[in-house]
């Protein structure tokens, strides 16, 4: 209990200066461990009109919900032959696939940049969705293979059995089954993509299109930087993930414990 | 019709099943494997970056690696940056998920503050992490003086620049290491604990016996998840230290942007790309194969 | 029930993705000029690195032109200090937005993608001390400049009067001056070196003293043929190690954020920066009581004059195989008005680039009057090294100041480059 509390603290620290940043004036030069002795909202005012956050906020709200969806679809998709599957070709398919977790991102930019240009897919949400897609499937096939190698293939059988197809298996058995690792795909490569800055930043030129992570990044990269601004606009950028964490949390870790400790 | 038989036997089969591979391959195929070809094209040209005019160089790129200083730094910051973040996460992740099993009031709320660094831009973090570590108005040194000790210009210092940034690597992701534990260790049957008492072991032995051969899957997905997050750290990089002082806390990945970006070296910046993905590639399959043969003494 | 949802969900992706793809295409076929009588149409992207008051005035501008042509719609976005990666991206794709900012690269850079300017109607009132930096070798110019980046250093007048010190004219008494301002426990030179532009810009003044401003023995020639020598460099390269021994730079010289340069300069502690004007403005920006101005570099002996860089500063040019250089033309053509030079030149707090315009900088115009009858050098780098080689002095700055390398392998380091550049450009 003590040790917990003391965890929390250590763990709340960031946040605790990062509110006093953002409710400080710019001039303010006292230490960051004061909260300040007035009301000052501009910072996030400045955050919304400036920085546009809110138009970033549906804008990465669109981007993120849609990406999501793909990779919970074509990873599950995916997930399922690899899992039942166990011919060879699968397997070095499954390795190659994880390798692509491990591929630097910016060492693809340039030529991943000139293919986006010739299929007309900058300043498009389809562009970047299709980008976060794909570089947020291994994790989500992986996860989903793990977690379908639990379920037990005598449920399929049974299912042959009565005249399904291996597909329709596949979405009458297999999917409805595979709720609480959903939810740790979703937390995980939401999250990602939320977050993501790369990609985004050379995929949405557009003010208009800017999302969350961009429009932050705005406020500490500007020649003229505005810190307290940049605080204000993290702060409120934080609480979307945050809710959602706190929503699916439960089926977070059930998901987790299924698709990740299970060998 | 008779075509249409076919096609569902041919849906039926193993080869028919394998099609719900094919648009995340396809994707891939598109928008990974293409752009990785094009990137070792271009780490045999002497190509700046922008022009359209470059030409052919052979492996030159490669053999300058060898005797590039930042790139040995970057090299040696890079296998601390990933061994290091994996073992502080891995150490107190384990440890965080131990002390939280028991369930007290707030246990929750201190799990969810655990995890919300996880949820930050990696980029925004890091300047989070700049007010803690600035010399002027840090609030680190804050405190220094507050005890009457002079103040440290943290990140000025090469080798404890990159140390500091694994640390806060660590302590920034080590909620998602707690969640996956946390997730393992609820897996385990209570009965082996009981079964274990009534042998007459006591905790240590049964931590020993029960809870960490049940936890070795666990163990894997996070050292693998973590080493490869902190091989590609690159945001906290930037936003910390930018690469300095000098150029001693570059990773790889800053070190490719870097090179591609403000330096006008896109071919040399290619290579580096290819060799950081062997490279990690590398470390990942070393490292997965000596955690499976442990797991295999076990069983 | 759950099929229909999941028919739902599909549809609905379909749908947005389907969306995507139209819009895109719509506004490629609007893109297409179509010239009704006399009257400009189609849309443009401009796209620009500005931030703070000069993006302001430069949205202020572009909003009067749309007000003027009806028909023209302009998508102006500011990238930040992203810019620079993403139009090397764009450059690499060949897809550049119709108007961009040059930001000083105009000729070394961008000249590969750009439209020439000389034709245009506003060349003539350029001033005449801005059209070196921005030509190439056959005389062409690819930017428009909205204002120019006259540079010397800033100072604090007010610690300078303090310590009994005039403006210093030499290095020697330059070092006074810090010493002085040290012992009185003021920060005598900010850096703030986690940006290595930062300290490649020290060093472009450096150069520029030592080296382009001395010329005795025709360094600048030789520089420019591919003559250059190690030992030339280790002057100035060795001036800043001092400085660095000395204490002269802040405490915290290689970590500092750029982002908090305004907020010390307004704080009253510091005697020198060497940073561009626009700093200095956003200083009063933050603290109308500061007491900052701007001086002439100083040389290495007093028989050589004091010396101000200049350069654009706030520039734009046309992609050259924009669809609409048209209506480009006719924004560029706009922003050259007096007014709008004036515009921007006040939000920048730089002087104006055409003979046509007025000044007025506010509270840092003094400043300005003070030094204007200094001469003027243009930026070192992009005088006497070839392309390229900005980022080697980003690399050496601040391994030097970081103690990594000594000036021997520091001058060295920049031989290399140097001969490779050259080599490639030549």
């Amino acid at each position: 209990m003590v040790a917990a509390a003391v965890l929390l603290v250590i763990h709340f620290v960031p946040f605790y200066i990062l509110i006093s940043v953002s409710f400080k004036k710019q001039m303010d030069l006292s230490s960051r461990w004061s909260l300040p002795n007035y009301f000052h909202f501009e910072n996030f005012a400045l955050a919304l009109e400036k920085g546009g956050l809110l138009q970033a906020l549906i804008n990465t709200f669109i981007i993120t919900l849609i990406s999501v969806i793909l990779i919970v679809l074509i990873g599950s998709m995916a997930a399922y032959p690899l899992a039942r599957v166990k011919s060879i070709c699968n397997r070095v398919l499954l390795s190659v696939i994880l390798g692509v977790m491990m591929i630097p991102p910016l060492s693809v930019l340039v030529p991943l940049y000139k293919t986006m240009v010739a299929i007309k897919g900058i300043n498009t949400y389809w562009g970047i969705i299709l980008i976060s897609v794909t570089y947020n499937l291994p994790i989500s096939i992986f996860l989903f293979t793990n977690f379908i190698n639990t379920i037990p293939t005598a449920l399929d059988e049974a299912a042959l059995i009565d005249g399904c197809s291996k597909i329709s298996v596949f979405y009458k058995i297999v999917l409805p089954n595979l709720k609480p690792v959903t939810a740790s795909v979703v937390i995980l490569t939401g999250v990602y993509v939320w977050n993501d800055y790369s990609f985004q930043m050379y995929i949405l030129q557009k003010k208009d299109l800017r999302t969350v992570t961009l429009a932050i990044g705005s406020f500490f990269t500007e020649n003229a930087a505005n810190l307290n601004a940049g605080a204000a606009a993290a702060l409120l950028a934080i609480i979307p993930p945050i809710l959602l964490y706190l929503a699916m949390q439960k089926y977070f870790i059930q998901g987790i414990a299924d698709g990740a400790v299970k060998g | 019709m008779e075509s249409g038989k076919k096609f569902t036997r041919f849906l039926n089969s193993d080869k028919g099943l394998s099609l719900l591979c094919m648009p995340a391959l396809a994707l891939m195929i598109f928008f990974v494997l293409f752009p990785l070809l094009q990137g070792i094209q271009i780490s045999l040209t002497n190509w700046n970056g922008y022009s359209q005019k470059y030409s052919y160089i052979g492996i030159e790129n490669y053999k300058r690696l060898f005797t590039d200083d930042m790139f040995y730094t970057a090299f040696k910051n890079t296998l601390i940056y990933g061994i290091g973040s994996a073992g502080i996460q891995t150490i107190l992740g384990l440890a965080y998920a131990l002390l939280l099993q028991k369930n007290f009031l707030g246990r929750n709320f201190t799990r969810t503050v655990i995890y919300i660094p996880v949820m930050v831009s990696s980029l925004v973090s890091g300047y989070i992490w700049y007010f803690m570590v600035q010399y002027d108005r840090g609030a680190l040194n804050d405190i220094l003086q507050l005890f009457g000790f002079d103040k440290i210009d943290w990140m000025a210092n090469g080798l404890r620049a990159v140390l500091i940034i694994t640390f806060i690597n660590g302590i920034n992701y080590v909620g998602k290491t707690m969640i996956i534990f946390t997730a393992g260790l609820n897996a385990i049957p209570a009965d082996y604990y009981e079964a274990a008492a009534l042998d007459g072991a006591g905790k240590w032995t049964s931590f020993q016996y029960i809870t960490v051969p049940q936890l070795l899957p666990a163990f894997t997905t996070n050292i693998i998840l973590n080493l490869i997050g902190g091989l590609k750290l690159y945001g906290l990089i930037i936003s910390l230290s930018g690469g300095g002082p000098g150029y001693a806390s570059h990773s790889l990945q800053t070190l490719i942007n870097h090179m591609y970006f403000s330096n006008q070296n896109a071919g040399y910046a290619a290579a580096i790309g290819v060799v950081t993905f062997i490279f990690i590639m590398f470390i990942s399959i070393v490292v997965k194969g000596a955690i499976e043969k442990r797991a295999g003494e076990y069983n | 029930m759950k099929k229909t949802m999941k028919l739902a969900l599909c549809t609905m992706l379909f749908g947005i993705i389907a969306a995507g793809c139209s819009t895109q295409e719509n506004s490629s076929t609007s893109s297409a000029v179509q010239q009704g009588e006399g009257e400009l149409k189609g849309k443009i992207v401009m796209m620009t690195n500005s931030s703070g008051g000069t993006y302001n005035a430069v949205t202020e501008i572009v909003e009067d032109f749309i007000k003027q042509h009806p028909g023209v719609e302009i998508e102006l976005s500011s990238q930040g200090s992203d810019y620079e990666s993403l139009m090397k991206a764009k450059m690499a794709a060949n897809d550049l937005p119709d108007v961009f900012a040059t930001n000083g690269w105009s000729v070394n850079r961008y000249s590969e993608y750009l439209l020439p300017l000389n034709d245009q109607e506003w060349y003539e009132n350029l001033n005449e001390e801005i059209i070196p930096s921005i030509s190439d070798s056959d005389g062409n110019i690819y930017t428009l400049p909205l204002n120019v980046d006259k540079a010397g250093m800033i100072y604090n007048y007010k610690i300078l009067e303090e310590i009994g010190c005039d403006i210093p004219k030499t290095w020697d008494d330059f070092l006074v001056c810090c010493e002085k301002a040290k012992a009185a426990g003021y920060t005598p030179i900010y850096l703030a070196g986690k940006d290595s532009g930062k300290t490649a810009g020290i060093l472009n003044i450096l150069f520029a003293s030592f080296i382009e401003a001395d010329n005795s023995s025709g360094q600048i020639e030789a520089l420019k043929s591919g003559n250059a020598e190690a030992s030339m460099f280790e002057a100035p390269l060795n001036f800043l190690v001092e400085l660095k021994d000395n204490g002269y730079f802040n405490v915290d010289y290689v970590t500092a954020d750029a982002s908090g340069i305004p907020e010390k300069l307004a704080g009253g502690n510091v005697l020198f920066a060497m940073e561009s004007n626009s700093t200095m403005a956003d200083a009063y920006n933050l603290n109308q009581e500061s007491t900052l101005g701007m001086m002439a570099v100083p040389t290495v002996s007093a028989e050589i004059e004091t010396f101000l860089t200049g350069g654009e500063k706030e520039a734009y040019g046309v992609w050259k195989d924009s669809e609409n250089q048209e209506i480009a033309l006719e924004l560029l053509n706009f922003m050259a008005k007096p007014e709008n030079i004036e515009k921007v030149s006040s939000a920048s707090g730089m002087p104006v680039s055409m003979k046509n315009a007025k000044e007025d900088l506010g509270n840092i115009q003094e400043s300005y009057d003070s030094v204007k009858d200094e001469r003027i050098l243009n930026k070192f780098d992009r005088e006497c090294f070839p392309n390229g080689m900005w980022s080697t002095m980003k690399t050496i700055g601040s391994a030097l100041i970081a103690g990594d390398v000594t000036v021997e392998e520091a001058s060295e380091m920049l031989m290399t480059d140097y001969k490779n550049f050259w080599l490639q450009e030549n």
